[in-house]
């Protein structure tokens, strides 16, 4: 089992003990995977803890990582890689491999499937493998057939009538009712007229009988396969010297924009792993605005971190690994107005610098939005990933060239009932006020729960202070509570 | 004209620069008091309460791309929708919001070092000290960016306190006098002038072409500490 058989791998002295990876589902605790000693033992998974207990007081349990045997089958996936480009995981614990065109790299099938199963054991997993004609019989014949069977065209229908009905996979119900029928193999399914057999096992059954047998075709869609752009160093002797690191980052650099540039494409983000000998890594990654492969800015992008970074007793190996890639723009291969190319480049390249030194959502641009409340009037776009810019009309009424985030409420020494105060405390102070323009009413939008318009329609007035400021000012029109807040300020 | 010459090339020399870059206000009464206009490359302080309203008018004249720094905790936000009724352009302003003061001065350096914007707006509660002023002076001595700070919060020029001398080339205290549908009027005090005297104004600023002039030559006096803000 890969659950346990990865445990065992990762500390050898369990592989001699029997133990119990345990699962908790809702309040129960239950036996998810046991390992190949206690399966010996008559345990079956599925069963409560409790029982385990009952059954060996002092048997090892372990809790059950289902993340943790994601990872290790897909790790696995990229290890297939090996036999063949084409593969996809299934559920549970399998993986399929399309091996048309590749069996006579190792010999022929049966050498692949021994090749196969004798490096998986060497990796410490049990495996079963099975190679067939179509992908639900090559499922079946792995999970119910004799081991390593590799059957043909030919003989599929004769030797799959000796599996049992479960290995056609035809979902719970249909499986059971089979069951209760008495009809244990496909041979006895197969032997029932078709179309008393669709009205007892549905369409859907038929249809993986057909898959099974190749009368139907059961898409695959593999599992993309990219080329991973990744350079990596081996250091013979470990660098203890920043100054090694960086000659080392401007050789892997230069590796990768070779290999990107003759694809025509540009880095948008790249990630550095350095790897100690205490086997600490430290890793990095970097953003940029626009594609590029120009190495001194990717370098310098670089630099702030590998100027923070501590190698302690050295490193010994590094890894870049484009993340993110995009074709090159014709802009950058220096075609219209330089002068404007070259200031554009400059501050493509401070935006660059300004959202790796801080965090990308800290630099932004604004863009117009559609809203009559002031603070919808515009929203907020990430400099690093802002496409295009819409552009903006003036408002038709006098609008603040600061906004508060949120209103500050004024306080005032005497109730003006619903006039503009004469006088209000503004910043500690007393101001006295000459109101400029108002009001001018504006509604909250009545489809949206906003909160900072909670109270309602608002009259907002420009004032003047005698301090020298311009503030816009609105009253809350609710006659029983009448408040005043400061949105924002002209000046 | 040797001497006037010899002395540009001094003044130049004084900011670490080959020779002076100066955005001329348009007025020739400012532009005197500057010796010629507004350092580029130097660090410019706005204080009193209409300071942004001032700032957002060198900002114009400057052209180019503007940056806007300022606390992410900062309540007060330039407000883009409206950005071109005081004459700015919302496609090329850029804000980013930090952490702390030091983030937002490591980042001010950055952006006047690399000379790729026309100015850079710095929003901070406490002004700058003489370290950090100088710091940020060398980084933009170099370029043609405006290192702008604003300190709306700061109030009446009384002297610099012990300790808070800047290094900034000018510093203005700017207030609203006067607002009518098509025009406002500004009290502009320059309390600081590395180029000279401290003067002040009364200007105007027309909302249509946000061309600012000189509203009353009466007012260019001196300035005194004690007498700014309205009614002067």
């Amino acid at each position: 089992m890969l659950a346990s058989e990865r445990l065992i791998r990762a500390e050898p002295e369990l592989a001699h003990k029997p133990f119990a990876l345990v699962l908790r589902e809702a309040n129960r605790l239950y036996v998810s995977a046991l390992s190949g000693a206690a399966d010996n033992l008559g345990l079956v998974p599925g069963m409560s803890l409790s029982d385990l207990q009952a059954a060996f007081p002092d048997i090892l349990y372990l809790e059950a990582d289902p993340l943790g045997d994601a990872k290790c089958l897909q790790f696995l996936l990229r290890w297939a890689s090996r036999f063949t480009p084409r593969l996809v995981r299934g559920s549970a614990c399998d993986l399929f491999l399309d091996i048309a065109g590749a069996s006579h790299l190792f010999g022929d099938e049966p050498a692949l499937l021994k090749t196969i199963q004798d490096r998986l054991t060497k990796l410490g997993f049990t495996a079963r493998v099975g190679l067939a004609d179509t992908k639900a019989a090559a499922w079946g014949f792995a999970h119910y057939g004799p081991d390593r069977s590799n059957i043909g065209k030919e003989n599929l229908r004769k030797a799959a009538g000796e599996l049992p009905v479960e290995a056609l996979q035809m979902g719970f119900g249909p499986t059971i009712l089979c069951r209760q029928l008495g009809l244990k193999t496909i041979h006895a399914l197969l032997a029932l007229p078709r179309a008393t057999l669709a009205s007892r096992i549905g369409l859907d059954g038929i249809k993986r009988i057909d898959q099974f047998l190749g009368r139907a075709v059961e898409v695959t869609k593999f599992a993309r396969h990219q080329q991973r752009l990744v350079e990596e160093m081996q250091f013979p002797d470990p660098i203890g010297h920043s100054v090694g690191v960086e000659m080392a980052l401007e050789t892997l650099l230069t590796r990768l924009c070779a290999r990107l540039l003759s694809t025509h494409k540009g880095i948008r983000k790249v990630h550095l792993t350095l790897e100690r000998v205490d086997h600490a890594a430290l890793s990095f990654s970097i953003q940029t605005i626009r594609p590029t492969c120009y190495i001194p800015a990717l370098k310098r992008l670089f630099a702030r971190h590998l100027e923070q970074m501590d190698v302690g007793f050295g490193i010994e190996r590094m890894v870049l690994h484009a993340r993110h890639t995009a074709p090159l723009s014709g802009q950058q291969m220096g075609l219209g107005n330089r002068q404007v190319d070259e200031q554009k480049d400059a501050l493509n390249g401070l935006i660059d610098t300004l959202s790796n030194m801080f965090g990308y959502e800290r630099v932004q641009y604004f863009s117009p939005a559609d809203s009559h409340i002031p603070e919808r009037a515009f929203s907020r776009e990430y400099a690093l990933y802002s496409s295009h810019r819409q552009s903006w009309t003036v408002p038709l009424r006098k609008r603040p060239l600061r906004l508060f985030r949120k209103p500050v409420a004024v306080w005032l020494d005497k109730n003006s009932g619903m006039d503009v105060p004469e006088s209000i405390i503004w910043q500690n102070q007393k101001c006295r006020l000459t109101p400029l323009t108002g009001p001018e009413r504006i509604e909250p939008d009545w489809w949206r729960d906003d909160p900072q318009w909670h109270s309602g329609t608002r009259d907002y007035w420009w004032v003047q202070t005698d301090t020298g400021a311009l503030l816009w000012l609105y009253r809350v029109a609710d006659p029983a509570r009448i408040q005043w807040f400061v949105h924002g300020l002209g000046s | 004209m040797a001497l006037e010459a010899l002395k540009e090339k001094v003044m130049a020399l004084e900011m670490g620069r080959v020779s002076r870059q100066v955005l001329s206000l348009d007025i020739a009464a400012i532009d005197q008091a500057l010796q010629g206009g507004l350092d580029m490359g130097a660090i410019h302080e706005f204080t009193g309460p209409a300071a942004a309203l001032f700032a957002q008018l060198i900002v114009q004249r400057r052209g180019g791309t503007t940056f806007w720094l300022s606390s992410e905790r900062a309540g007060l936000e330039y407000y883009p929708a409206a950005l071109q009724q005081y004459g700015g352009v919302p496609e090329k302003f850029l804000a980013l919001y930090l952490q702390n003061t030091s983030d937002i001065l490591n980042a001010a350096y950055e952006i006047l070092a690399s000379g790729a914007v026309g100015c850079v707006l710095l929003d901070l509660k406490k002004p700058l000290n003489q370290t950090q002023a100088r710091k940020l002076q060398l980084a933009a001595q170099a370029t043609s960016v405006l290192g702008l700070v604003i300190n709306s919060a700061r109030d009446a020029p009384s002297g610099e306190s012990p300790g808070m001398v800047s290094s900034a080339v000018t510093r203005w205290h700017v207030c609203v006098n006067a607002w009518s549908t098509d025009k406002t009027r500004l009290s502009l005090g320059l309390t600081k002038n590395r180029r000279g005297r401290p003067h002040h104004w009364i200007v105007e600023i027309d909302h249509a072409t946000h061309h600012l002039h000189l509203a009353s030559l009466a007012g260019e006096r001196a300035a005194d500490p004690r007498r700014t803000g309205i009614g002067a």
